[in-house]
This record gives structure tokens, sequence and C-alpha cells, in this order.
């Protein structure tokens, strides 16, 4: 009985120290991670996406922008000005659509003056390789570029969009999450110019 | 003395990937470029040195029959720690080595040094034999991934050896050259330590 007391606490107490110095460690690490995601991971999305700017979009970047609410839900974004020559003309931002094997990250450009979008990557995905994973190529992203928000669609559906063959639900995913971006810009255009300055 | 030895004889004598055959995943694996084998052999020297140095301080304290347990506790929180470093200062290595960052927790080295010496040790010659076997590792994980980077790519750190002309042999930055150069090196060491030992 001693012996099972003895091992129950000392596994314990190694268990709490080492969950005590983990969240130490993830406190103190936490803004320089998130600092290195938006420079690789979202840095490249961004530049991408956006069209015609001549500012660096990601050291003018506004953190978590209360745009309002929708369905009862507040919406925040983090967003990425693109400006030429000081002139505001396009924004980038971050939604998330659901694919075939959980969530999946895109990045949206939209056009400020036009209302339309500029471009479409897909940043993280969990998608089968060689079906939803082909989300990334040129072929399917490429065909978002210039789009009005009602050509939003699959082809089936009425858009612009051709789907990946073999991965509709990868395909529908994606396109409605950018749809959904393009929606939540229509609605929140104004709070979105106010936080970029019209400039 | 005694711990001078400690520490180098995971140098040569015991050096883990050619003489324990130990924790060949990760050398098979990120060994495409010298850098990938360079960070991946001092993330787990960090690792395998703080995880021993522990489990020796640690050694009158952990009841036997749940020592395994205690071990992968102590190394899988070490781990943890060295991933979330690495994503926060070196971002670009971080992807590179992707999922072998995690799996440095089931790097049999570590757990093995732990459970052969650390746990029968004084703290100070586990530290030694900890920092020896990693750096150990990390040479050899190093010398690897230079000799497939060069004849792979062309290059080494990523600059060119060759000049643009080069046509690469991609063989050697492919699976099967992991397997290939690593049995090559293999029989070059015995080779120099059989002429020792006679």
């Amino acid at each position: 009985m001693r012996e099972i007391t003895r091992m129950i606490v000392v596994l314990t107490a190694i268990s709490v120290v080492s969950g005590l110095v983990l969240s130490f460690v993830d406190r103190y690490t936490k803004e320089p991670i998130e600092y290195q995601r938006l420079k690789f991971i979202k840095g490249p999305a961004v530049l991408a996406v956006l069209s015609g700017y001549d500012n660096d979009p990601i050291k003018e970047y506004k953190k978590n922008v209360v745009l309002g609410k929708k369905g009862g839900k507040p919406v925040v974004k983090t967003l990425f000005p693109g400006r030429k020559n000081g002139k505001l003309t396009g924004v980038a931002f971050e939604v998330t659509g659901q694919g075939y094997h959980g969530s999946i990250g895109i990045m949206v450009g939209i056009d400020l003056i036009n209302n339309t979008l500029t471009g479409m990557r897909v940043m993280t995905h969990s998608e089968t390789p060689g079906l939803g994973a082909r989300a990334v190529e040129p072929s399917f992203y490429e065909q978002f570029s210039g789009l009005k928000p009602d050509e939003i669609a699959l082809s089936d559906k009425g858009g612009k969009i051709n789907a990946i063959s073999g991965a509709t639900m990868t395909s529908s995913g994606v396109v409605g999450a950018v749809k959904q971006a393009m929606e939540l810009y229509l609605l929140f255009k104004d709070k979105i110019l106010k936080a970029l300055g019209t400039g | 003395m005694k711990v001078l030895q400690d520490f180098t004889k995971g140098l040569w004598q015991d050096i883990p990937p050619f003489r324990l055959v130990l924790g060949l995943c990760p050398t098979l694996a990120v060994t495409t470029s010298a850098d990938g084998g360079l960070g991946m052999g001092l993330a787990t020297t960090f690792v395998l040195t703080c995880s021993n140095v522990l489990v020796a301080l640690l050694r009158n304290l952990i009841p036997r029959k749940v020592r395994i347990a205690c071990y992968i506790l102590v190394i899988a929180s070490f781990v943890v720690i060295v991933e979330l470093l690495m994503q926060a200062f070196f971002y670009p290595l971080y992807m590179f080595l992707g999922i072998f960052v995690p799996l440095i927790v089931v790097n049999c080295i570590i757990l093995g040094r732990a459970e052969a010496f650390a746990s029968k040790r004084p703290v100070l010659n586990s530290l030694a034999d900890g920092l020896g076997h990693g750096l150990g590792f990390t040479m050899a994980l190093t010398v690897l991934g230079a000799i497939r980077e060069v004849f792979g790519a062309g290059t080494i750190f990523g600059h060119s050896v060759f000049g643009p002309n080069f046509a690469p042999f991609a063989f050697m930055v492919k699976p099967p050259g992991a397997f290939v150069c690593l049995g090559l090196m293999l029989g070059a060491m015995n080779i120099v330590s059989r002429g020792k030992v006679d």
C-alpha cells in the first residue's frame, strides 16, 4: 500500500511541475510565435492575394478589429491593408472553411474600389494529398481572381469556379468560406474603411 | 577523469546513429540538408541533456515500477519546450523539420540514456553523458546531411559548391539515398576503428 501511494505521489508531482513549467513557457513564447506565423505563413499569402499595392501590408496590419455582429456572434478580423500611392485600394483577411478533414485556413484579398476579389490562397489545411490538397494549386486558386460577389460559387450552382475533381467537399468548403468573406466585407465595409483609414 | 570519459564516449566510441544504431528515424528523415541535420541534432542534444540531468536528480525518488512513465513525462515536457522555442525563434527550421520535432519524444537514444545511464549515475556524469551523446548525434546528422546535400543538391548549408552547371544526383536526397549513405558511413567507421583495435 505504501508503494502505490508513493507511485501516485511521484507521478502526480512530476505532472504538476511539468504542467506549470509548460504553461509558463507557452505564455512567454505566445507573442513571438504569433509574429513568426504572421511573417512566414500568412505573410506570403497576404502579398499574393492583394494586387496593385506599393506598401507593406504585413507591417501595417490591424490586429483583431471588431467589425460588428453577425448572427449574434461578434465578428473580429485581423486586416491587412493594400495601398497604392498612400491610397487604400485593397484589404486582405482570413476566413476559415470546413473541408473534408477539418478546417481550412484561407486568406482572401478584396478590391475596395470595384468590390471584387483580387485573390485567394489556402494557407493551412489537412486535406487528402492528391485530391483536396490540390486546393493550393494555381489551377484552382487562379479561378477566384477578379470575381464579382455573385460569381463566387461552384459552376454547377451558377458560379464561375470549377470544383477539384474528386474533392467536392473541399471545393465547396473553400468556395463557401470565400463567399462568406465577401458577404462579411460587403456588410462591414464602412467599419473596415474606418479601421484602416481611407487615407 | 571519469566525467570526461562519459562525455567523449558519445562522440566516437558510442556515437548514437552509427555505433548504437539508435534514433534512425530522424537520422534518415531530416538529413536531406546540412541545416536540417544540425537543427535536429541540437534540438535532440537539448532534450537529451536536460532529461538526463533531471532523471539523475530524481533517480532516488522515482519508484522503479513507474520509472518509464516518469522518464517519458520528463522527456515529453522538454520536447514541448523545444517545440515552442523553435516556433518562436527559428520558424523556418520548425517548418522544415515539421512532425519530427514532436517525434523527438520517441527517439530511443533519449529514453535509452535515461534508463541505461542517468537513472544510475550522479548528475555531473549524466550531464556529460547527455552532452556527449547529443553532440555525437548532431555531428553524425550534420555530416550525413552535408554529404547528401552536396551530392543531391550541389549545395552546402544552402551555398552552392559546384557552380550552376552541376547536375544534382537527386537519388541522394531521396529516402533510399539516406540508407545507402548511412550504410557507407557505417562501413567507413568500422574500417577506421578496426585498424585501431588491431
